[in-house]
């Protein structure tokens, strides 16, 4: 691994960083794999075995922004687009493109690090086609789907990634206490509309998530248990489903897929803004986690969930109604 | 390079040989049995350890144990090579006292001559080059020559102990001449060992020194190979790595199913992964080409543990099952869903179209540019109509009938193909003549990337290329391609293997970076006095061995060589590379995979 020293030249640090690979090696591809938004490596050996998949734990890290590129004209993947990341005066040019080095193939998604920034300023994409599109003031530490034509980042493309260890800054619980909104909630395959006052009558948690959602998979086991543990304490788990609605199939196989079982709403497009007023990240989040009690917005959790903090903000909540 | 040229004596022998200047190096003798598909009569050090033994998990430590005391022949036409194979076992009680972190004790004495003057070799002088992203790394300074044969072993034994273990150690012959002022009735050698030394410390750490190691030797004329003396001993170009993890862990025993005894052991194969979210879900999926296995396509749960889904998805299928090289997933039809295209050596190009819940293979009886040696597959929509076309590199069979018919210029590769996308109909199209890409179109390919490096809404191609210079494609904005390498400076002198374009340097273009042989053998020979040739052979067979290429893009879209600038040339026997940003620091790193690594031989590449 050849680590950049910030002025363009180059220290060979592979056996220091754990990759010092004795091995007959061929093709290599990065792309996060693990969807923690750092990018791992994937090496294709040709003694055994034939590849090794090495995890990025690297901790002394700056925060990472994905793009997915999708176009409107020409290739939907947008192979050939290239896109400049700005902030903090610093610019980083990255492409797609469908294999390169040797015999690979590394994600569409492109990576960019953004060091300490805690905000792009900007992202210019040149698409296949010639044609640019520039957006400003996204969020960082996320991944953000960015399609041709549309001037802002399509909402229901926006994703936060997984917080983990590795991940630094990422937005905390914010404890809330504010009148919850009148928002419609439509019921998910037949179940009974309703809306957040009413579901605010008791405790409850709303988790909004989406099929494409990496960060969802992964803490859905979290919110499953919790549903199991907490349900019979009285606390309603529903899930808001921020996929259109021509997705339900898509939906459906998820939720079977990763054995969750508690109630789910349509959340979509439509959604999208209202939720987002409640925490303080631009366009909302996915996965966004919402706690709600007699009536106000207790919690809201931008990006995946800690289940240790959760539990605890719900056994404090349900303290408060023990008379 | 290819397998059958495995090793460096050999493959340096056939490029003088190829050049006809009729002078050999050939030597390695073999141990054990072959493995795969390796021509007869062809020099290789198979590693039977690395070959027949159950996956092991974690890399032995390495020594130098017995390459040269096995008694390879070395050509009498290289006398440096003589001197150096018999002076071998003086340098080794050094070299083996690092790679065994055993200490030089009276024992050595012995190889040490009487006027012996070392440098200071522990608490040396260093420069801070500073820590990032928890590495620290300082540069050596040089010391002067002040140290006896009984002091120098003292010191050296304190920066031996200065690792709680020494985990690997590599040592090369970089370079080898004879010594100019030798005494009379003396001969003397100077051997510059390149050398990588890497194990834990005390507190948990990781420490690694690279470093030449700078031997001068003496011996009688008339006198025998225990003869040899150690006159001096001193550094050069050192620098020390520290870092404290965790940085990447080796997480394939928890992601593939069968862990490290996964599919594969013991097959012999190129290849290379490709990742690519072709379910849609949001997570990076894995397609495995295996050249003579069934290939295998994984699913990601999300969370980063990959699972077998070939059957389920479709891909077990007869045509997968005969062998592949490479895989790439792209959308052939523009529905949104990504479609898979896979190459075979020795076989065609196949189409599989992803249709939701499995793959259907498109291809017809016969595959596209059956039989091929197809190598990496590139994408890229060349002529503007919005579907994605497919390049593929074609490099040649090498047997003992066939040889490229030169080192540095062969003309006689297998042509590569560009498939042009009919419309999403599911046909691919033979464009390859029509685009002019058939022109110069005899070199061995081995890889090839596609870019709008000049950002004229177009796609232009890098060709990577063996025994010979790779090429640059312009495209014309029509789809046609001109090439254009030599006229804006973008020249790679090397054995291609791989490509990237990437913006190393942050100045918003798209610069190449290229993985090429380096060969310790070749470095060695080419810079000898005696090299035959005329000096423009040497300095070009010189490049030949010397590693990888950057070629920095400037604002006139002209190319530079910014190798030895940014200090990427050396990556052993470079295969694949892949531009990165792991430590998310608004920079762009590299990380290039290195092939040739067999078990224990350390024999030269």
């Amino acid at each position: 691994m050849f680590q950049n020293r910030g002025d363009n030249t180059f220290d060979e640090v592979g056996n220091v960083l754990g990759l010092a690979l004795r091995l007959d090696s061929r093709g290599v591809a990065a792309g996060d794999i693990d969807g923690d938004g750092d990018q791992d490596l994937v090496v294709y050996n040709r003694n055994a075995p034939l590849v090794r998949i090495y995890r990025n734990d690297v901790r002394v890290q700056g925060r990472s922004v994905l793009l997915d590129l999708k176009a409107t004209k020409g290739n939907p993947f947008a192979v050939g687009a290239q896109a400049i990341l700005t902030c903090d005066d610093r610019s980083a040019l990255r492409h797609v493109s469908a294999g390169a080095g040797f015999l690979s193939q590394s994600p569409y998604t492109l990576h960019f690090g953004v060091g300490a920034c805690s905000s792009v300023d900007s992202v210019v994409v040149r698409w296949p086609d010639g044609t640019e599109d520039t957006w400003r003031d996204l969020p960082v530490g996320q991944r953000i789907a960015l399609v041709q034509g549309e001037s802002t980042p399509r909402t229901t493309a926006l994703r936060q990634l997984n917080a983990s260890a590795s991940t630094t800054g990422q937005p905390a619980s914010q404890g809330v206490s504010a009148p919850v909104p009148d928002i419609a909630v439509p019921g998910f395959r037949g179940a009974t509309d309703t809306t957040l006052p009413a579901l605010a009558e008791g405790t409850a948690v709303l988790n909004l998530w989406a099929t494409w959602c990496v960060a969802c998979i992964a803490e859905m086991p979290d919110l499953q248990s919790l549903a199991t543990e907490y349900g019979p304490r009285g606390v309603r788990f529903v899930g808001i489903v921020m996929d259109e609605r021509d997705k339900e199939s898509a939906a459906v196989a998820f939720l079977t897929k990763h054995a969750v079982s508690y109630p789910q709403a349509w959340g979509g497009t439509a959604l999208q803004a209202p939720f987002a007023s409640l925490a303080s990240v631009p366009n909302g989040a996915i996965p966004m986690t919402v706690v709600l009690h007699r009536g106000l917005v207790r919690h809201v959790v931008p990006g995946a969930i800690d289940r240790v903090s959760l539990a605890a903000q719900l056994d404090a909540l349900l303290d408060e109604d023990t008379p | 390079m290819n397998r059958s040229m495995t090793f460096a004596r050999t493959s340096m022998a056939t490029m003088l040989t190829v050049a006809g200047l009729g002078m050999s190096l050939v030597g390695c003798k073999t141990a054990g049995t072959l493995v795969g598909p390796v021509p007869a009569g062809t020099d290789v050090v198979p590693s039977p350890r690395a070959d027949d033994a159950p996956a092991t998990s974690r890399p032995a430590p390495r020594s130098r144990e017995d390459d040269e005391a096995t008694g390879q022949a070395i050509d009498e036409d290289w006398p440096t090579e003589v001197l150096n194979s018999e002076a071998g076992a003086t340098k080794k009680v050094v070299l083996d006292a690092i790679s065994k972190q055993r200490a030089l004790t009276e024992s050595a004495a012995a190889v040490f001559d009487d006027a012996f003057l070392g440098e200071r070799f522990d608490a040396r002088e260093t420069t801070s080059l500073g820590t990032q992203s928890g590495v620290s790394l300082q540069r050596w300074q040089a010391s002067a020559l002040e140290l006896d044969g009984t002091a120098w072993r003292e010191a050296f034994n304190r920066w031996l102990g200065e690792w709680r273990t020494i985990t690997a150690a590599e040592v090369h012959t970089w370079e080898l001449q004879l010594e100019e002022s030798t005494p009379e009735g003396m001969v003397g050698l100077f051997a510059k060992e390149a050398l990588w030394v890497v194990g834990d410390r005390a507190d948990g750490s990781v420490r690694e020194d690279r470093f030449y190691l700078n031997f001068n030797l003496r011996k009688p004329v008339d006198g025998s190979a225990d003869a040899w003396r150690i006159t001096a001993i001193s550094s050069a170009d050192g620098r020390t790595a520290i870092g404290s993890g965790p940085f990447f862990v080796d997480v394939t025993d928890d992601a593939l199913p069968g862990g490290y005894d996964q599919i594969g052991a013991g097959i012999y194969t190129d290849g290379g992964p490709a990742l690519a979210d072709f379910d849609g879900d949001g997570d990076q999926d894995l397609f495995l080409p295996r050249q003579h296995a069934s290939a295998i396509l994984y699913e990601n749960d999300g969370a980063g543990r990959f699972k077998d889904v070939t059957l389920q998805r479709g891909l077990s299928l007869p045509s997968l099952d005969r062998g592949s090289i490479s895989g790439v997933f792209f959308d052939d039809n523009n529905d949104g869903r990504l479609d898979l295209a896979v190459g075979a050596k020795g076989g065609g190009i196949r189409l599989f179209r992803n249709e939701g819940a499995q793959f259907r293979d498109l291809t017809g009886a016969v595959a596209y540019g059956s039989p091929g040696e197809w190598m990496t597959l590139a994408v890229a929509d060349y002529d503007g109509d919005g579907y994605t076309d497919l390049f593929a590199s074609n490099y040649g069979v090498i047997d003992t009938d066939h040889q490229p018919s030169s080192y540095i210029d062969a003309r006689d590769g297998r042509p590569n193909l560009l498939l042009r996308n009919d419309a999403g109909s599911g046909r691919l199209i033979d464009a390859t003549d029509d685009s002019g890409l058939g022109e110069g179109n005899d070199r061995w390919t081995y890889a090839a990337a596609w870019a709008d490096y000049d950002r004229d809404a177009d796609m232009d191609l890098w060709v990577a290329n063996d025994f010979g210079p790779s090429q640059l494609f312009r495209n014309n904005g029509r789809g046609h391609f001109e090439e254009i390498s030599e006229a804006v400076g973008a020249v790679n002198l090397g054995n291609g293997m791989g490509a990237s374009w990437l913006d190393y340097d942050g100045d918003l273009d798209l610069d190449l970076y290229l993985s090429n042989m380096q060969s310790f053998a070749g470095n060695r020979i080419t810079r000898l006095k005696n090299f035959p040739g005329t000096a423009e052979q040497q300095q070009l067979y010189r490049r030949f061995s010397q590693g990888n290429t950057l070629l920095s893009q400037q604002p006139d879209r002209t190319f530079t060589d910014a190798t030895d600038a940014a200090g990427v040339r050396a990556a052993f026997w470079a295969w694949g590379n892949v531009g990165l940003d792991y430590d998310a620091d608004n920079d762009m790193d590299i990380f290039g995979a290195a092939g040739f690594y067999t078990g224990d031989s350390t024999a030269d590449t």
